[in-house]
């Protein structure tokens, strides 16, 4: 499945928007949104990048040798993330947790649902979700989570070896509030792990 | 709420609570027989309505599988109404449920390896009333010609120190925390419901565990097509997971010894609760038996001044099933994957220090749910055989996980004097014997079955 | 600037697909190589060293979401593309000179503009600045670079093992052990980005 690669789901979503309507997008993208949604986003923890684009009508990138230049009624928002989970499990969480905000971004998508109730959502996101045809990860047996424990330990850990001069007592202590830091950090990872469902 | 609780099959709103219990498991003869079979059943199918005097001595309740609905001939688009992982079945799902290597399908018992239609469940006070429920069925079969018994499993109530326990194999009190819904019976319990915030706990609502209700998302879409099939109805998922109680006494015996709060410590450590029950998030130094018997406080905890796992480590057993704040926004996403568990052990109970030999024993896993996928899949393969949401990485459940290569359990710890200490070498502790999904049809929708009057639209 | 966050740079690209009449499209080639195309250790993007992930998708129209939209569609089938990356467009475009081959082109001889493309850094640069859409809001959850983040997998991994046998050490044992490791993590190959790691020895 083009879709997924190792640990990481490639969604794809292309939404149509009245023009006038990305100006106050693009409004929202630079001031309200961000902050609060960064933050959820990062409790949530299961994004490891994702994007939002709008392509504008009369933007859609031009080469010199096309005979003709697009010519569209609507903008087109791409909304585009790498997440670890189930699609399930992702749009689940969007409804449940992420409502109001997502609502916010989608709210000038034409005929968006709304995030909440769950059903008409998921139909909407799958009636305009495009397939990955090509996808490639790093690290792709790792979930952002992996990723972000093994900087977090592998940081700590180079503090740790700067300290193996100091004497026995002192080594102790510092060796222990290591191992206290890095306990809830240790998860394998880098295998293909298990289908989603 | 007012639910109909002579349509909902019983076991459901409320566990019946009997120390002995026989799962048959029969296929339909052919459609009219096996219609002419179920009419029969249905008087004898215990409903959910609530005990007054005396409880009965015995009960009797049915599931039907994908392959049922398909022997009895239920149109083709209503079949293909329910959902995709009832359709395939759960063998189907080994791959991504982790029941693999010892635990692949091509390893279960016998009556797996073919077709299953109908799971019959007794439960009974007695061994003989037991007996005489069966026979009743026996007798139904034989008037009726309808099906056909393929195996028989039974289960009961752990016998330790000449008395019945609700303890498993492996020493630990099961059946301690059940969600509470708006339907069940159980009075609002602390604990048993969603955090509600402010230390208060409110039900779940009853669509996630019966269907033609609103769930937690607001909705009660996705039902199997007639309503009529599918309102007051449920799913149950039924595994038979075998107990390696050598492997699980030794590998404590050997890790209790090195493990600096000792053996019944580590064992809690793995659970999150002590062996009596008590919560280590309630108490994470010393049982509490008088904790343990206030179900006003056995069950109410959160996690939020625990997010470290010093108390209950992350990746504890009762934390992964239910990880409630333990993932963040107050609980919100634990409350649409709960389970209701009524499950029950089978074999003999070996006395500690005693030799295990080689009889079967281990645990019918039963739980119920409206959506197999959202909630026990979900379950069994992102909080048991991943870690993932608890930042765990790959890891798994220390009790129930499946490990074909030996995995880590990690105790957190909180510093000099309390240092995180690393289990290794961790094995599976157990194994999957077999099982399926079955639907819970309410007792109008087995009316409908059996007299062939299902139409889609 | 909105196609950044911290140190990595989001690229968003739309390459408008040849239309030409063959006997099999520009499109049904395309699609074919993608689906085939390596995506693990030593292919396209893990030669670049700089690209943590990619996705690459076809767009053959917009999607119709009925009643009141308007139905409309796109003139020209477009290859997305979407780039996350440690850096600058530039470096990126360096590493593609120099690393991309026979990949790069195979991909991208499809598109318009191609033709005129040659393979230094100045000219592929000028080739993926036409096809760009800025990147409205990019996020990116871990902060380390490619590089730093190959190596800490690679690290916890070694640290947990040693964790697991310090906990039973005197303080002089765990010390070596400490070092032990240090070396250990600084003198491993580092897997090829794209890989999944071989299991637990």
């Amino acid at each position: 499945m083009s879709n997924i690669r190792g640990k990481a789901y490639g969604m794809n979503v292309i939404t149509p928007m009245k023009r006038w309507k990305t100006k106050i997008l693009n409004i929202l993208f630079k001031v309200l949104t961000i902050k609060a949604l960064q933050k959820d986003l990062h409790s949530l923890s299961f994004i490891h990048f994702a994007r939002w684009t709008v392509i504008p009508s009369k933007k859609f990138p031009n080469f010199p040798e096309q005979p003709t230049k697009e010519f569209l009624k609507y903008d087109y928002m791409m909304f585009e993330s790498n997440f670890n989970g189930s699609w399930n499990e992702y749009i689940d969480a969007f409804n449940s947790v992420l409502s109001l905000k997502l609502n916010l971004i989608w709210f000038w998508s034409e005929n968006y649902p709304g995030s909440q109730p769950l059903t008409p959502f998921k139909d909407y996101i799958t009636h305009n979700q495009i397939y990955t045809d090509y996808y490639y990860m790093a690290y792709p047996g790792s979930a952002v989570n992996d990723v972000k424990n093994a900087l977090d330990v592998h940081r700590s850990f180079q503090d740790l070896v700067k300290l193996t001069e100091q004497d026995d007592a002192q080594f102790d202590k510092s060796f222990n509030k290591f191992f206290v830091g890095a306990q809830n950090k240790l998860g394998a990872s880098g295998s293909l792990g298990s289908e989603m469902t | 709420m007012n639910l109909d609780l002579t349509d909902i099959q019983g076991n459901i709103l409320r566990a019946y609570g009997f120390p002995f219990a026989r799962y048959v498991f029969l296929n339909f003869t052919s459609q009219h027989q096996g219609m002419k079979f179920l009419g029969a059943v249905i008087p004898h199918i215990t409903n959910s309505e609530i005990w007054l005097e005396e409880k009965p001595s015995s009960t009797l309740n049915i599931g039907l599988s994908r392959s049922a609905l398909t022997a009895l001939n239920v149109p083709t688009a209503s079949i293909n109404s329910f959902p995709v992982e009832f359709l395939n079945g759960m063998a189907d799902r080994a791959k991504a449920l982790g029941d693999v290597a010892d635990s692949a399908p091509a390893n279960w018992d016998d009556v797996w390896q073919g077709r299953v239609d109908l799971w019959i469940s007794i439960n009974a006070l007695t061994e003989e009333d037991r007996e005489t429920k069966f026979k009743i069925l026996e007798d139904l079969i034989a008037q009726t010609n309808g099906a056909e018994i393929l195996a028989i499993q039974n289960s009961n109530a752990l016998t330790i120190n000449g008395a019945p326990s609700k303890k498993e194999h492996f020493g630990y009190s099961d059946g301690i925390a059940q969600p509470d819904f708006e339907g069940s019976h159980s009075v609002n319990t602390p604990g048993d419901g969603e955090i509600a915030g402010n230390g208060k706990w409110k039900d779940l609502k009853n669509g996630e565990f019966l269907l033609g209700y609103p769930n937690e998302a607001e909705e009660d879409g996705n039902l199997p097509v007639p309503m009529l099939l599918a309102k007051n109805g449920s799913f149950m998922v039924y595994r038979k997971l075998e107990q390696n109680v050598k492997a699980f006494r030794d590998y404590v015996d050997a890790w209790g010894e090195r493990y600096p709060g000792g053996k019944e410590k580590l064992m809690a450590k793995f659970m999150g609760r002590w062996r009596d029950g008590t919560p280590l998030a309630l108490s994470p130094e010393k049982m509490d038996p008088e904790l343990v018997a206030d179900a006003q406080r056995s069950n109410n905890f959160t996690y939020k001044d625990d997010m470290d796992g010093a108390k209950c480590p992350l990746g504890a057993h009762v934390r992964r099933a239910n990880p409630r704040d333990s993932i963040l926004f107050n609980g919100k996403l634990a409350s649409r994957r709960r389970i209701v568990r009524r499950g029950m052990p089978y074999g003999n109970y070996v006395p500690e220090g005693e030799t295990v030999n080689e009889e079967e024993r281990g645990i019918i896993f039963m739980a119920l749910n409206s959506s197999i996928s959202r909630q026990f899949e979900f379950i069994q393969q992102q909080w048991i055989n991943y870690g993932n949401d608890f930042h765990l990485g790959e890891s798994s459940d220390p009790v129930l996980g499946n490990r074909p290569t030996p995995g880590r359990f990690v105790i957190p710890g909180t510093g000099e004097d309390n240092p995180p200490f690393i289990c290794s070498d961790m094995q599976s502790f157990i194994t999957l014997k077999g099982g399926d999904y079955f639907f819970i049809p309410s007792i109008t929708a087995l009316h409908q079955l059996s007299a062939g009057l299902i139409d889609p639209r | 600037m909105s196609n950044y966050y911290e140190k990595f740079y989001g690229y968003t690209g739309f390459f408008p697909i040849l239309k030409e009449v063959r006997e099999v499209s520009h499109t049904i080639e395309l699609r074919k190589l993608l689906s085939v195309l390596p995506n693990a250790g030593g292919s396209l993007f893990s030669r670049t060293g700089l690209v943590h992930g990619a996705r690459l998708f076809i767009l053959d129209d917009v999607v119709y979401n009925g009643h009141p939209t308007t139905a409309e569609h796109l003139e020209y089938e477009y290859l997305a593309v979407s780039l996350t990356f440690d850096g600058e467009l530039e470096f990126l475009a360096e590493k593609l000179a120099e690393f991309g081959g026979e990949e790069f082109k195979s991909i991208f001889s499809h598109c318009y503009g191609y033709a005129k493309v040659e393979l230094n850094a100045g000219s592929i640069l000028k080739f993926l600045e036409t096809g760009q859409v800025t990147t409205s809001f990019l996020y990116v959850e871990a902060d380390g670079d490619l590089q730093e983040t190959l190596r800490a997998l690679l690290a916890q991994k070694l640290i947990t093992e040693m964790l697991a046998k310090a906990q039973f050490l005197n303080t002089a044992d765990k010390r070596a052990l400490v070092l032990e490791t240090a070396d250990k993590i600084r003198s491993a190959n580092l897997p090829l980005a794209g890989d999944f790691i071989e299991e637990r020895n």
